[in-house]
This record gives structure tokens, sequence and C-alpha cells, in this order.
């Protein structure tokens, strides 16, 4: 049944589109008053809908045949950036020249982006939250799923942009938007020019072909850097890693030993003289490494919690001073991803990328994960870890790495508050936990 | 998508012309498009749309409530259509008077509010074609509904139209479409005129080469044995005494190939004896007995259950009878459900000797009825004792069953039942009775009707059941059509041995139904305005008690505003190059400089960037600075300017 009810949508929301693009918004309303029309005015002996049939009958079928012979000689030329940000209106400019002999005008432009469809596997598979409260015939028709999976397939907003008029032999530029709704990379397979007929009922629609990729970066918070208090902050990493240059081991200050400080380092006379343990601080090729991992592991396909996680990671990302320090991200996608960003490595707009394109895991268990920090934790001077769900394995990963004496701030990124209301009695953390809602986030970031 | 101004009023105006609700049509108008004169709009949020909608359903239900008591049903269509202007008018007042250019029409009528919200549409275009669409439905056959409509459709498709076609390209579509919608308009109706005349033809030929009666003409083998599957209730009998036990419907002659044909082409208007009494026989009639009747007539016509010596009928519901001369009396116009109170007598008058149809015999059953007559006694004696002995002859050996039978090894279905098989139902039982009676020389005639035998005691009355119908043979004995079933006595008990579970449940349904609908029918008793007072009250009540839920805050009027923010303007000689430079064919890119877009321009030849823009600068100071520019500057700007300027004038 769902087969068949899939080739159905499918085979609908082609036709749909093939209708969209010969008809206007208007011809399309005209198009339903023509068939109630028939429909009522099938006797003409008892009403005079007839009359109304034939005359939106007749300028709907005087607009089809003038649309057919549509056609533009604009050339166009998109300056189209190499990325962008989600949810935010993407301004370029198009560069419009008229080759023809005549004037143009009234041509609309619109970007032409690849048409989305979800397969087979994806319709049966995944489910739209709440969907089992929906009645039974919603249920079983899985209409609303198929609507569901069409928004998210949705990749960029767009809409008919009418052109200038342009002189024959002119050139003219236009400033166009487009606004990009997910991460990710987006195809543009091109554009289309649109022309009217003369009664606004149909069109004809004409793709060019001039493919771009522009790969739409996550959301953006604006945030403060992070800073880890009793953290210990330089590490030996040579010239490349290192913040500054200068007369090896340069003497800077003294300071508390902390977990993982070279014994040479430190100074006995001090230790002595305090009866604590005091460690020499070098000025020179030291730096600061954090971590920061991204849970990744829900059994959803779309997770609104984990695309406000990605935007937190990423908003983090941007915040650090690169110079200055060392983050390495720790994901686990379809396979267990570290990568570091700072001086030397790879910089922030690499990792905007792979942010860009990190997906849930459904296959694998958070172990994976875990063991992955466990493994990495030793290089680490700080880790954040963000949450998109709380259970007795997150719980270990975060105790175990308190345990090694590493300052954790760990986040826990939900819908609504309830949902932690429910959850924070059935785990036990040795670390403040931070919450934030997936509303507000702008406000609620700065408690990281 | 534009809406012109006024287009809106003008398609009212032509709803209230074709309708005859001009006066209507005049006030909405006004209502309407006093919208762009009055400034005055409404704060309304999603909450007030949707309750607003709450309210125009309501007024819609109730107008749907008054137009059904106060018309036929077949018209309520077309009349609810015809309205729908007034109805929906609430929608269209809260989209014109609110701040919002959209509504959200979804209606809850008191539920709770749902997890979803309703797209925002905006109503005109849709509220437009009520309007042509309610124009339509009142039929008025005006000449001028064609080019009035047309008027205002290119009036709206002019302001839609694609802006790469001049005005005129467009006037000439325009003659051209409308030409050929009006050859459309004049080849429907021709078409409409053709096939209504060619399918008048056709069935008036399909009625003729099929004995002229349309509703029941011949009857064969199996038809009555379809209706006893089912427990459906027919018709109710009320008697003060014990009701006759059969009822009849119609009876028939001539036997062909297993089907009955009757003589039903020959009906005669009854003529009334009084307003709702008729003489189904010559009076005076004999003292006799009285049944009641209440038969359902789904389309309002049809045949009439009659119980044997029927002569006078009483109905309110009843208005046109016909009879023939085989006694079966037709209803032509009557209520969905007739109640009628026939007199009759069971010494029934005496009737002239029926024709010779009475008596044929189709060769094909002769051979059967020969075999079977060898059989019988008292085949020399009276015509009461041979009808005796043909009732004797199916007392013993011959049983009751549903199935249909077959020809078997036999030339006929007659032949296997009568001499093989012995069981079957009501119709082989009449029609080999029937035609017994002739071979023994009776006249004789296959009688269709319903035996009348459950009492309800839910309704105090005798119910008849589809599968109480039944066939029986009349023997023509001294002057009188006799009655002669010689169907075995228990069908009755094995066929209600079939009935539903359920069906004392669906009795209590149809019991109800029933009375409703002899309630609506009438009693005598016209509650029409008393119901459409009501149905207005309480319409007006609940439009009242949601209107008190809505909080309708005025929008602060933008007038006020406007006087905070309006300066006296401020004459600077930066303004014409300004101009010039949005005039210009190059547009401005994104966060571009105003001073790099008009060097981009190309208008002046010699173009200095840097005093330009000190030019502008002085310009924006002039503008934005509440100290002003001092004398100098004023002189440097309008040299500046001035310069800019002779530049353009010597080109040209």
């Amino acid at each position: 049944m769902s087969r068949r009810l899939h080739t159905l949508y499918t085979f609908t929301e082609r036709l749909k589109l093939r209708f969209s693009a010969r008809f206007t918004k208007l011809g399309k309303h005209f198009l339903l008053i023509c068939c109630i029309a028939f429909f009522f005015g099938l006797n003409v002996e008892r009403t005079m809908i007839y009359q109304v049939f034939t005359l939106f009958f007749s300028l709907l079928a005087f607009s089809f045949v003038a649309s057919l012979r549509c056609t533009s000689s604009l050339k166009i030329k998109r300056v189209l950036p190499d990325t962008c940000v989600a949810g935010q209106e993407l301004k370029y400019t198009i560069e419009i020249e008229n080759d023809s002999g005549k004037i143009e005008r009234g041509i609309q432009y619109r970007e032409a982006c690849a048409d989305f469809f979800p397969d087979w596997q994806e319709f049966s598979t995944s489910k739209e939250d709440g969907e089992e409260k929906r009645n039974i015939f919603d249920r079983k028709m899985l209409h609303y799923r198929w609507l569901w999976l069409m928004r998210l397939g949705r990749r960029v907003e767009n809409h008919d942009q009418e052109l200038p008029d342009i002189l024959p032999g002119k050139k003219k530029d236009m400033e166009s938007e487009l606004l990009p709704l997910q991460r990710g990379n987006i195809h543009l397979k091109g554009y289309y020019l649109t022309r009217l007929d003369p009664f606004g009922l149909c069109k004809r629609q004409v793709l060019y072909r001039d493919p771009h990729n522009l790969l739409v970066l996550p959301k953006l918070y604006p945030m403060p850097s992070l800073f880890f208090d009793g953290s210990r902050k330089y590490h030996q990493g040579g010239i490349t890693a290192a913040l500054e240059h200068g007369g090896s081991n340069d003497f800077l200050s003294l300071r508390e030993y902390v977990h993982g400080d070279p014994i040479k380092h430190i100074d006995w006379k001090s230790t002595a003289r305090t009866g604590r343990a005091i460690v020499k601080q070098y000025r020179d090729e030291y730096f600061s490494r954090y971590g920061l991992v991204l849970d990744s592991f829900t059994t959803k396909r779309f997770s609104n919690v984990f695309e406000e996680a990605v935007s937190i990671a990423a908003s983090i990302l941007m915040s650090q001073d690169s110079e200055r320090s060392v983050l390495d991200l720790l994901f686990v996608g379809n396979e267990c991803v570290t990568c570091s960003v700072g001086k030397g490595l790879a910089d922030r707009k690499q990792m905007m990328e792979i942010l860009a394109s990190v997906t849930t895991c459904r296959d694998e268990e958070f172990a994976e994960l875990a063991g992955l920090v466990k493994s990495h934790s030793s290089l680490l001077s700080g880790i954040v870890v963000l949450l998109i769900d709380l259970d007795e394995q997150r719980q270990d990963l975060i105790n175990y790495l308190v345990g090694l004496q590493i300052p954790v701030k760990a986040v826990l990124i939900v819908e609504e508050i309830r949902e932690y209301d429910e959850l924070k009695d059935k785990v036990q953390l040795d670390t403040p936990l931070s919450v934030i809602e997936c509303k507000n986030v702008e406000e609620q970031i700065v408690q990281i | 998508m534009k809406f012109p101004q006024l287009l809106l009023g003008g398609a009212l105006i032509f709803w209230g012309a074709e309708t005859d609700n001009l006066f209507i049509g005049l006030v909405l108008c006004l209502l309407f498009e006093g919208s762009a004169l009055v400034k005055t709009r409404y704060n309304l949020s999603e909450d007030d749309f949707v309750k607003i909608s709450d309210l125009t359903s309501l007024v819609f239900l109730g107008s749907v409530a008054l137009i059904l008591l106060n018309y036929e049903p077949l018209r309520f269509l077309r009349i609810t259509t015809g309205w729908l202007p007034l109805i929906l008018s609430p929608l269209m007042l809260a989209q014109l008077y609110s701040t919002s250019d959209e509504i959200i029409i979804g209606t809850r009528l008191g539920k709770k509010k749902k997890a979803y919200t309703h797209k925002p549409i905006d109503f005109r275009l849709y509220y437009f074609m009520i309007c042509i669409f309610g124009a339509a439905t009142s039929n008025s056959r005006s000449i001028w509904f064609f080019p009035v409509m047309g008027l205002l459709a290119f009036w709206f498709l002019y302001c839609n139209r694609g802006r790469s076609y001049s005005p005129i390209f467009f006037l000439s579509f325009l003659v051209a479409s409308s030409s050929l919608g009006y050859g459309c308009v004049v080849f429907m109706e021709l078409g409409h005129r053709y096939v209504m005349h060619k399918s008048f033809r056709f069935w008036h030929n399909y009625y003729r080469s099929h004995e002229a009666d349309p509703y029941k003409k011949h009857v064969n083998f199996g038809e009555t044995g379809r209706m006893k599957l089912s427990g459906e209730i027919v018709m109710r009998v009320g008697s003060s005494t014990k009701p006759p036990p059969l009822l009849k419907e119609a009876s028939f002659f001539t036997y062909y190939q297993g089907d009955w044909l009757g003589n039903q082409g020959d009906f005669e208007y009854i003529p009334p004896a009084t307003d709702i009494t008729w003489n189904l026989t010559e009076p005076p009639h004999r003292e006799g007995q009285k049944v009641t009747v209440e038969l359902n007539l789904p389309r309002e016509k049809g045949l009439l259950a009659t119980p044997p010596g029927a002569n006078h009928l009483t109905s309110r519901t009843i208005y046109d009878l016909r009879q023939n001369t085989g006694g079966t009396i037709k209803v032509l116009d009557g209520a969905e459900i007739i109640s009628y109170d026939m007199g009759y007598s069971l010494i029934a008058q005496k009737v002239g000797k029926p024709g010779d149809r009475s008596l044929d015999i189709p060769s094909q059953e002769l051979y059967v009825l020969e075999r079977v007559l060898t059989v019988l006694k008292a085949v020399d004696g009276s015509d009461i004792a041979k009808v005796d002995a043909v009732k004797s002859y199916f007392d013993k050996g011959f049983s009751y069953s549903l199935s249909l039978l077959g020809k078997g090894e036999y030339d006929t279905a007659l032949g296997n039942f009568l001499l093989h098989k012995k069981s079957g139902f009501c119709e082989y039982y009449a029609t080999a009775t029937a035609l017994l009676l002739r071979k023994l020389g009776i006249p004789s005639r296959y009688v269709i009707g319903y035996a009348v035998s459950e009492k309800s005691p839910l309704e105090g009355k005798y119910i008849v059941r589809k599968r109480h119908a039944h066939a029986w043979a009349e023997a023509f004995v001294d002057g009188h059509w006799v009655e002669v079933d010689t169907t075995p006595a228990d069908w009755l008990v094995k066929d209600a041995q079939k009935a539903s579970f359920f069906e004392k449940v669906r009795d209590v349904f149809s019991f109800l139904r029933h009375k409703y609908k002899l309630f609506q029918i009438g009693s005598g008793e016209d509650y029409t305005l008393h119901f459409s007072i009501v149905v207005v009250l309480l319409t007006t009540f609940l439009v009242f008690r949601i209107y008190r839920r809505m909080k309708v805050e005025r929008a602060q009027e933008a007038e006020e505003d406007d006087q905070i923010r309006c300066f006296a303007p401020i004459d600077s000689p930066f303004s014409r190059i300004i101009t010039m430079v949005e005039q210009s064919e190059e547009s401005r890119n994104e966060n571009e400089p105003f001073v790099q877009w008009a060097g981009r321009t190309g208008i002046w030849k010699s173009f200095e960037s840097s005093e330009f823009e000190g030019l502008y600068r002085l310009h924006l100071q002039l503008r934005f600075d509440p100290e002003g520019v001092s004398g100098e500057e004023s002189l440097f700007l309008q040299r500046g300017s001035q310069k800019y300027l002779d530049q353009v004038t010597d080109r040209n």
C-alpha cells in the first residue's frame, strides 16, 4: 500500500511541478473556476453558470496558446558566492544583457534548484514527529509524512523576481535574493526565465543550465570565547601551534600544579615555601587545546535539536581565537571523525564546511563517540560536550572526563525544558549541566 | 496577484441586479468600497479571524436551515449559492477593515485551539467569484450577463496582465477570446437542446416499445425472491380489526417465457370525490372495514397496496391517482410517505367476465399442465371444486424454499418445479396455480403484493417488510376474483428465520425516521414560520455570544505617526543630482556607496570622486544636521551641484 502511495505522491508532485511551470497562480484559480463551472453548468437551462465556464475557458485557451510562443533573448550572468548561512537571506548580483533588437520587459527570473522527492526507503522508514497522534486515515495514507519529508527536502526558498526593462543591446545589474533553509550542499541547476501571456494566466518557463554548488553553513549565534577555570592552559606544541615565539624557556609566572603538568617544571623552592605544588610557567611555544564533542546519536532522520547543536558547535568554533588555541571537533557521522582547527592546522572555514555536512548517526551506539573522546582526552585542556539526549552512557562519559580532572562544560539541548525535567532524575552528573531550549537559543547560549 | 479597486463593488452590484437584490448589493458595495475611504482599521489576531469564521459558519448553517424549511430541497443548492455573497460578507468585511491584507479562514465552533494554524489567504478573488456564481445561479437569462461578467473579468485581468505585451495586444486578445467565449455559449445552448431532444426521443421510443408504463409492466421469476433478503420496512398497516392478510399491488394476465406481462398501459385518471377522497368503485359502497396504510414512496410515485374489495380511499398526502382495468392503483403525485385510509368490503362487488387473455396458456407449458391434470381430482366439478382441487394438489409433497430453479432436465423452469423439484417460492406457486386454473377453464391472473402478518409492539401497527413481498393467483369464480394462495403456509416463518440479528435495532431507527418524515410532510400544521423564527433567534444568540468573546482593538491610525515623522522639506541643490542617479539605467548594488554608484552611471564625463563626495556630505549635513550648513558651505554646495548639473545640460 505504502509503495503505491509513494508512487502516487511522487506522480502528483511531478504533475504539480509541471502544472506550476505552465500556469500562474491566477491561472490555477481560473482553471479551478472553469472546472467548477463546467460541473455545475452542464444544464444550461437551470443556471447561467455555463456562461461563466465558456468565458473562463476561452480566456484560458487563448492564454495557453499565447504562452507557447513566449521566448526571451536575455543573457544572464550570476555572481554567486560559494558559501552562505542557513536562515540568512543571500543577496547576489545578476548581470543581464539584452542581445535582441527589441526591448525586453516583464521577464521573470528565478533560481532553479534540483527537484527533491523522498525515495521509497526514506518514505517508508522516516516517521514524522507526533505521527502517532494523527487519526487512522492520516496514519494509513501517510500524506502528512510525505508533506513533512518534502518540507525537509526543500533546501531553498526563492520566488520569481521581475527583471527591469532592458533596452536593446544594453546591460543591467540586478540584485537577486535566495533564502537557504538548511545547512548542507545546494545544487543550483541554473535559472528559469519566465514570460507571462497577455492575460497573465499562463506562462512559458525556460530553464537555462548554469550549474553552481552552494555550501550552506550552519546558523551562527553570537557568543563569547570559551574560558575554562583551573585548566592546564599551556601545552608545549612546537613552533607551528604556538602563539608566541621567543627565547626558549622564557619564564612567565608561577602557578599551582595542575594534573598533567611536567614534573620537571615544578619549582621546588616555591613548593617548599607554600606547601603546595607550584610549577613554573613559560612563555613560548605553548598553546591551549580544547575539545568540542558533538552528540549526533538520534533515531530520527531530522532532529531540530541536533540542528541547534550543530549551530551551537559552529558558533563556539567561530568564537574561538584560532591564533591562540586549537579546537578539536569530535563527532560520529558515518564514521568517527576528529578535526582540529588552529594555527597551522585546518582553518575555520574548512571546519564549517565539515559542520555543514554533518548528519545524524542512526546506526551506531553512543559508545562509539565515548571511546573516541576517551582516547583523545589526554590531549585536551578543556572540553565542551554538546548533548542532544541524556542517558547512562552519556552520564558515564561526562563523569569519566570529570574524573580525569579535565574541565568539562556539559550542554544539553532540548526541544522543550520539560523534557529535561523528565530526564534529570534518571542521571547523576558530577559537573553542572547547562540546558538550552531550542526556542531563543541566542539568549541562552551565554550560559555556556 | 493585484486586485483592482472597485472591482468587488462592481461584482456586488452585478450580483444584486441579477438576483433582484440590488439594494443589498448596493449596501454591501458601499461597505466594501468604503474601506478605501475610511481610515479606521482593526487589529485582528488569528483567533479573532477564526471567531469571525465561526460566526459566518453559524450564519451559513442558519441560512441553510431557513432555506431548507422554506424551499423545496431540490432548489436548495441554487438558492444557497445565490445568497452566498451576503452570507460570507462578514469574512470579507473582516479582511477589508483589518490591518492585515489576508484572512485566516478556519472554523472551530467551540472546540479547543488546534495545534496547526491555517494558511492565510487573500479572500477577495474568492469572494469575487462567489458573486459571479451567485449571479449565475439566479438564471435571469439576461442578455447583459455575459458582457458584464466579461467586463469584470477583463478589468481584473488588465491589472494582472503580462507586461511583455502592449495594451493594444491585450485588447485584441480580449476581443478574440470574448468572441470565442460567446461562440461557446451559443454552441452549449444548441448542444444542450440537441442532446435533450435526442434523449427524449430515445426514452419515448424505449417506453413505447416496452408497453408504455415504466414502473410496473412485467414480472419475472426471482424478482419477488430477491426482495426476500431484505428486512426493510416498506409500509405500516393499522386497523381496528385484524387487517386483510394480503395487500395487492398489481395483477398480470399474460405469461410468456418466464415473464408475466401486465396490461399496465391503460391507466385512467380517477377524479377525486372530495379534496381528499377517491371512489375506487362506483358508489354506493357496501359497509365494510377500514385499513390505514402508511407507505414509503421515495420517488413520490408508485403503486398502492390495496386490500381485496377496496372501494374508496381517503388521504391528505396523495394528489393524483390512476387506476387500470386490472384494479391496480398508481399514485402519480404524492408525498414521500403517503398515509391513506382505505375502505373495503369482504363481499366484493361483481365484475364483468375478464377477456380471453385470462385463459391464455403458453404452448411451452402445456405438457407440464397436462401431466399435472392427470393426477388432479374433481376436474369435472364446479369452479369452486376445481379451485379446491388445485389448492389440495399443492398441499401434499410441495415445500417452500428460496432457491431459484433452473430448467433442469425439462423444457421450462415451471416443468422442473411441478414435475421434479416440487419446492420453490411464491412466484412458482402463483404461476403454476394461475396456469393450472386456466387449464381447468377458470380465468385467472397472477397477482403481486404483500402479506400482512407481523405486528410491531413498538409501533402498535402491522409492519410490512420487503421480505413480506408475495405473489399469488386470483381465480374468477361466480363473477368475483377470488384469492388462490397455494404457497405453503410456513413461508413467512422460513423467511423470518433469515432475518438479520440487528433487525430490531434497525426497526427502532426506521420508526424514528418514519415519525420524523410524517411530521415533516405535514400533519396538517405548518410549522415553517415557527421554525424559521427559532432558527433566526438561535443563530443571532450564538452570533452574539461569539461576538462578545472577541476583543477587537482599533488600530492606531497611521496618520498620527505620519505627523510625528513629518519634516519640513529641505531644498537641497544636490537633490536633482540624486534623482538623476536614481533614474539612470545602472541599479545600485548591495552596500554600494552612493558616490561609487554615481560614478558608475557614466552621467558625468569629468567626475571627481572626492569633490562629489564632499558635495554629497554637505547635502546630507543640510538634511540631517540640526545645525544645518554655514553660509559658505551652502554656497559651495550650490556651486558644486550646479557644475555637475551644467555638464548634463551641455551634453544634451
